[in-house]
């Protein structure tokens, strides 16, 4: 699965580029996300705005992305989502879970935020 | 059934890399009565979901194997049969609510939220045994004007 990252200070950017996020590639795309956490990213910006679609399974590998953030007291905001896919998070209540931003300048304001506390 | 219900078969293997050939097709049938976006992607959400789960399930992702589907509309609602030869039908529990505390980020599920939505988003739900076969039907009801 390909995903663009970039960095501006302390905020890593993600931003898949497959319109899939579904069982053949949540583990790609949760194996990536954890290895720039795990190379000490605690903030990340996660924009959807290439991706079409998300089953449970891409779900499930977007929350293990947030506990594993949350064991070194990082934060994730994600920004962009098209409609149908916004819908998927209030179906599953995950709009309470989660920051969610219309898009990535306030995303980018929120963890600056959050980073500076 | 309706004068004016119609139905196509489709057959993929036992692929997770598959699905997405599948549920686009499905979408694009579906978008021939559906206008709404999210309906159209709660569909496929649906059937990516039951798929998913027999090719896991049922196959226990072994390949080789098939999945069928059949869709069949009218005016009135659409229904899918995802039909398998599998182990066992993944009997659908009705879920209300995904079980968790939004403030407990612990508590949160990483799997089992398939046959939640499908039970959320679905009208009906039944599984069935016919022979060999596993038959999940899942029906949504819908109008002439698309909602």
């Amino acid at each position: 699965m390909n995903i663009e990252t970039r960095k501006e200070g302390e905020i890593v950017f993600v931003k898949p580029l497959s319109k899939n996020i579904d069982a053949s590639v949540c583990t790609d795309f949760k194996g990536r996300v954890v290895d720039l956490i795990n190379q000490g990213n605690n903030f990340l910006l996660l924009n959807l705005s290439l991706v079409d679609f998300i089953d449970s399974s891409g779900l499930g590998a977007i929350i293990s992305i947030l506990k594993t953030l949350k064991l070194s007291n990082g934060k994730i905001v994600i920004c962009d989502m098209k409609n149908p896919v916004l819908n998927l998070f209030k179906l599953t209540r995950l709009d309470h879970v989660f920051e969610i931003c219309s898009n990535e300048k306030e995303g980018l304001a929120l963890l600056t935020k959050v980073n500076k506390e | 059934m309706s004068m004016h219900t119609r139905s196509i078969k489709l057959i993929i293997e036992s692929n997770i890399d598959h699905i997405p050939l599948l549920s686009k097709a499905v979408r694009s049938v579906c978008s021939t009565v559906i206008q709404d976006e999210v309906l159209l992607y709660n569909l496929e959400l649906c059937l990516v979901e039951a798929v998913t789960n027999v090719i896991e399930h049922a196959y226990h992702q072994k390949l080789g194997n098939l999945v069928e589907v059949i869709v069949t509309f009218d005016e009135n609602d659409i229904v899918f049969h995802v039909i398998d030869l599998g182990d066992k039908g993944v009997i659908p529990i009705p879920k209300k609510e995904l079980d968790y505390n939004p403030k407990d980020v612990s508590s949160l599920p990483e799997s089992g939220m398939g046959l939640f939505l499908i039970h959320r988003i679905m009208d009906e739900v039944h599984l069935s045994k016919k022979g060999k076969k596993n038959v999940l039907l899942m029906k949504k009801y819908v109008n002439q004007t698309g909602n």
